[in-house]
């Protein structure tokens, strides 16, 4: 019977080339997309499996209460958290505190900036990581003792073979000789901890200060327990550590001005397993990402199945008669429907094969808008088999089961005379044409609107001008950057291609120094705090509402504030104004000079904060802004990287321009406008192919009406006119159901940015007439084709 | 006593009222026996071989296959009625286009679920018996009217039903096919096959034992 139903269903398939073409290629459009989800999905939930201990390690999270906002979950947590969680917790076993942090390693190959990680012995006895030579966790009890993986040893000393080496490593507290004790494999892609050297803990730069300070947060705390522990098991234990530790100041909140009632510490344990989908954390992947993707290719499959339904609905007709025959020789409907589920199944595992072959090519281009490593070849196991049955399972049951049972309910004689009871059959195909346009309208709504905000981001004024400026960052010892950074401003102002130059700690979008304080009157400031030397304003192009501009001669005695700071903290005469309480008594407190432009130096899904500019003699200028001229700009860099290495032998200089680091803001948006606007086109290339399909049913069904009213005198207009006035109907109709929703998605998606387009009826008509022109176009073709047809061929065809 | 139909009517719901097709049918076939229903277009020949052939139910009366009441029966005994009791012959044929002769003549056997071993030395029996195993790999759309009629034949017959149901069987066949067809029939006839044919062609009709009138839905 199966043989049966394949050969027919093959032969069919043959026979209407043109269905059999859409359906296969849209569908497997649709599956491509799903596959493609299914293989990110089971390469995020992979992540750190490869741990043996896995179900026990545990990280330490810190939920920080935010007055009126939801909660942050932060990973950092105070270093003495870990000694006590240890002697309170009969069920933790083992701990490992982490610290990120950069060094200059001075190699065989030179010197070169690396990112590093500080911990503890038992990291190495919690997690599995391949050793290949050494003993990572007796490395980690020394306080010379280095850590090295196979890919950094190799660019830095060309080999593995490395134990008992010597190493020196520069960080801000100074040069330091490590000796290589452990050579390990470099981490998994799917590792969540990347890593390329460890170094013990306490040879962190800032270790003293934070060993036994429960006022600063910048560690993670890595735990193993005995068994199983819930997250909030451990509860008691930490509120009795917290109540023991309290914070000695009153914790401020990160966004807002006012002190919040609730506890600044609320830790709780997440399983290691979760971390990587953990939205509140935010250290792995968003799964919000995840289900963006899933929607995309939930829209796109749903399309192709609407396609498919249609068709399937549109060309039943041709199917009676052959279900009459199967009736009238014993076919039960279960045959029926069974036969027609067949067919359905046949179609999609072409489909799928194709997806395949589609994938096979186009892995390589996903794997670099997604930053990932999928393959077809390794991802596929029994879980993946699995999922893909169950999807096919769901396509099949989805496109099939509405034309099968249809079919199958079709009394025998009727059939058999073309006759189909079921008046509602056009309603029904109407209304999934409808649907169908509503889906590509959605689609196009939302590509249009990412697009317009994403460009609009990038191309929003931020109050300084961010071209030609190029970010240098110097990477050396904390006593000497100051020294260097000058060193380095000589070096560039030399040059001809340069115009300005300025020292800052932070660039524009990197990182922020918030510093909150009381003046006498008990008033909390807040406020965004950046050190910039004088020619700050110029270099950036930044303007000057009030008051003065920095002078050479002045010191962190004086300050700039931005118009933010003067309206948020209700600042009257702004110029002169003391902020005491600034320096909480460690020194002078600074005098407002002047008042600049907001300007955005952060993302623009947050508003502009209150900020303060401060010269400091001695400040730790990290980085250098360069404004170089706009010609010749790759000769200008050549240049300026040979004259560092002259004046600066060994000491590693990083660079990139300004606009790039503030594009790299946006770069999940960018990665999903990208997709969306795939999606946009795929969508409707494919409603157009299911239009196109239903073009041809609708001429073909109405061939003889066409020839009688040719034979009365219509018009080639008015037979194009005739067959496009349904078409151009039920997508006016379409329209009616997209917008309202596309609307509502987008201005929830928009609300996320505190500078966003307007939401304007233009995207909608947009939209709506992109898809109108596609329909009319594509109906148009099956139209004039009817329309100039000989009508005697038309009526002989009846 | 195979058939017995009592007051059977048919009539469909139109804007106007009913419109009968049949009315008032009373008919008996005993098993063995070849009937021909003969009358013009319209005279309802093709609804009572359907109402016959359970493949419609009538409006009224009563309606005993085999001493059973046909009306009581679900869809699913039905379709095995038709599997394992009937054959239909039409006059347009009604092979499945996108099936080869042999798998044409199969199908049936498929929906009985015979094992395929049998399955295969009937149908060789069959394409033996009327010749056609030369075509047995050719699709209907390579046969003649005659041929396809002929493999129509030999599809309703390969369930060895009791009873055979012709629509106009030679309705669009050349005179000369026709008579092989009505060999046929005679043949089947004569090796016990009760069979019922509608046909307005008087030549045709002469071919069976006996042939009742059908005009504008009643007997006469």
């Amino acid at each position: 019977m199966l043989r049966n139903y394949l050969i027919s269903t093959l032969r069919r398939l043959r026979r209407a080339k043109g269905f059999t073409a859409i359906n296969i290629i849209g569908l497997s459009v649709g599956l491509t997309g799903a596959v493609l989800v299914l293989l990110l999905v089971q390469y995020e939930l992979g992540f750190d499996q490869h741990n043996d201990k896995l179900d026990s390690l545990h990280i330490v999270i810190n939920r920080v209460a935010r007055p009126g906002g939801s909660d942050r979950h932060s990973p950092n947590v105070p270093m003495p958290l870990a000694p006590e969680l240890l002697s309170q917790s009969p069920q933790i076993v083992r701990s490992a505190r982490l610290a990120i942090g950069e060094m200059i390693v001075h190699g065989d190959e030179g010197s070169f900036e690396e990112g590093v990680i500080f911990s503890e012995p038992d990291l190495f006895n919690m997690f599995s990581f391949e050793v290949i030579s050494g003993d990572p966790a007796a490395a980690l009890s020394r306080p010379d003792g280095l850590v090295i993986t196979r890919e950094a040893a190799l660019k830095h000393f060309g080999t593995v073979d490395l134990i008992g080496q010597p190493v020196a490593l520069t960080n801000p507290a100074g040069r330091n000789e490590f000796q290589v004790l452990a050579v390990v494999e470099s981490p998994p892609v799917q590792s969540t901890f990347q890593f390329r050297m460890v170094l013990p803990l306490q040879t962190h730069f800032a270790f003293a200060r934070r060993e036994l300070n429960w006022n600063s947060s910048n560690s993670f705390l890595l735990v193993e327990t005995a068994g199983a522990v819930g997250k909030y098991d451990l509860d008691e234990t930490f509120q009795a550590i917290v109540q023991k530790n309290k914070p000695d100041r009153a914790h401020v909140d990160a966004q807002g001005q006012q002190p919040t009632d609730r506890p600044y510490w609320n830790f709780y344990l997440l399983p290691f397993e979760d971390l990587h989908l953990s939205a509140q954390v935010g250290i792995g992947v968003d799964p919000r990402v995840l289900a963006i993707l899933a929607a995309i290719a939930g829209l796109l499959l749903t399309i192709a199945i609407f396609n498919f339904v249609l068709l399937a609905l549109g060309r039943l007709k041709s199917r009676f008669v052959e279900v009459g025959i199967r009736r009238m020789i014993g076919a039960s409907r279960g045959n029926l429907t069974a036969m027609f589920l067949a067919e359905v199944l046949v179609t999609t595992l072409f489909a799928l094969g194709l997806s395949f072959i589609i994938l096979e090519f186009s892995l390589p281009a996903f794997n670099r808008l997604l930053g990932r490593e999928l393959a077809l070849g390794a991802m596929v196991d029994v879980g993946f088999w699995a999922a893909v049955v169950l999807l096919i399972s769901l396509l099949v049951l989805a496109a099939g089961i509405f034309p099968a049972l249809r079919l199958a309910s079709m009394r025998p004689v009727q059939a058999m005379h073309g006759i189909d009871s079921a008046s509602r059959k056009k309603g029904a195909l109407r209304v999934g044409v409808i649907f169908q346009f509503s889906l590509a309208i959605f689609i196009l709504v939302t590509a249009l609107v990412f697009n317009s905000q994403m460009k609009f981001v990038l191309e929003q004024p931020l109050g300084f001008n961010q071209s030609q400026i190029v970010v240098y960052k110097i990477a050396t010892e904390g006593e000497k950057i100051s020294a260097w950074s000058q060193r380095l401003k000589e070096v560039l102002l030399r040059d001809r291609g340069v115009r300005s130059v300025t020292k800052t700690s932070v660039s524009v979008s990197r990182g922020f120094d918030r510093q909150g304080w009381y003046d006498r009157s008990k008033k909390f400031w807040r406020a965004v705090v950046r050190d910039v030397d004088e020619s700050y304003l110029t270099t950036m192009e930044i303007s000057l509402l009030m008051g003065r501009d920095f002078r050479e001669q002045d010191d962190a005695e004086v300050v700039l504030v931005n118009q933010t700071f003067v309206d948020q903290f209700g600042l009257e005469n702004p110029i002169g104004y003391l902020l005491d309480g600034f320096s909480y008594g460690a020194g002078t407190d600074p005098t407002i000079i002047g008042v600049v432009d907001d300007y955005n130096f952060s993302s623009l899904y947050s508003k502009v904060q209150p900020m303060m500019l401060r010269k400091r003699p001695a400040g730790l200028y990290s980085y250098l802004l360069a404004r170089i001229a706009p010609d010749d700009v790759n000769g200008t860099l050549q240049r300026l990287a040979d004259s560092w290495k002259n004046a600066a032998p060994g000491i590693p200089l990083t660079y990139n321009f300004l606009d790039e680091d503030i594009e790299n803001l946006y770069v999940v948006e960018k990665k999903i406008r990208a997709v969306t606007q795939g999606a946009a086109i795929l969508a409707l290339a494919l409603a157009a192919m299911g239009l196109l399909g239903m073009a041809t049913i609708e001429v073909s069904r109405r061939t003889k009406e066409i020839g009688i009213r040719k034979v009365l005198g219509a018009s080639v207009p008015d037979i194009m006119s005739l067959l496009s006035r349904r078409m151009v109907l039920s997508n006016l109709l379409a329209n009616i159901i997209a917008w309202p929703i596309g609307w509502m998605v987008m201005q929830k998606w928009l609300g996320l940015f505190a500078y966003r387009i307007d939401l304007g009826l233009g995207t909608f008509v947009m939209a709506g007439l992109l898809a109108l022109a596609i329909a009319v176009i594509t109906v148009s073709t099956q139209a004039v084709r009817a329309a100039t047809a000989n009508p005697v061929d038309s009526l002989r065809y009846e | 006593m195979l058939i017995q139909l009592i007051d059977i009517e048919k009539y469909y719901q139109t804007g106007a009222g009913k419109t009968f097709v049949l009315r008032n049918i009373n008919l008996e076939i005993d098993q063995g026996e070849f009937v021909s229903i003969m009358g013009p277009s319209g005279a309802g020949k093709s609804t009572l071989l359907h109402i016959l052939g359970v493949l419609d139910d009538p409006s009224g009366g009563s309606y005993l296959l085999d001493g059973h009441e046909v009306s009581s029966l679900s869809d699913k005994h039905r379709g095995e009625l038709r599997r394992e009791m009937i054959g239909f012959i039409f006059q347009a044929y009604h092979l499945i286009d996108e099936l080869t002769v042999y798998e044409n003549i199969e199908t049936p056997l498929l929906y009985r679920k015979v094992k395929s071993a049998e399955r295969r030395g009937m149908v060789s029996d069959i394409l033996d018996r009327f010749q056609i195993v030369g075509k047995k790999d050719l699709f209907p759309a390579q046969l003649s009217g005659g041929q396809q009629q002929v493999v129509g034949v030999a599809r309703a017959l390969i369930s060895s039903p009791r009873l055979l149901l012709a629509d106009e069987p030679t309705g669009n066949l050349s005179s000369k096919e026709g008579e092989t067809i009505m060999g046929l029939f005679k043949e089947l006839h004569e090796a016990g096959t009760t069979i019922v044919q509608a046909t307005h062609s008087e030549a045709n009709a002469a071919w069976a034992d006996r042939v009742i009138n059908l005009q504008d839905g009643w007997i006469t």
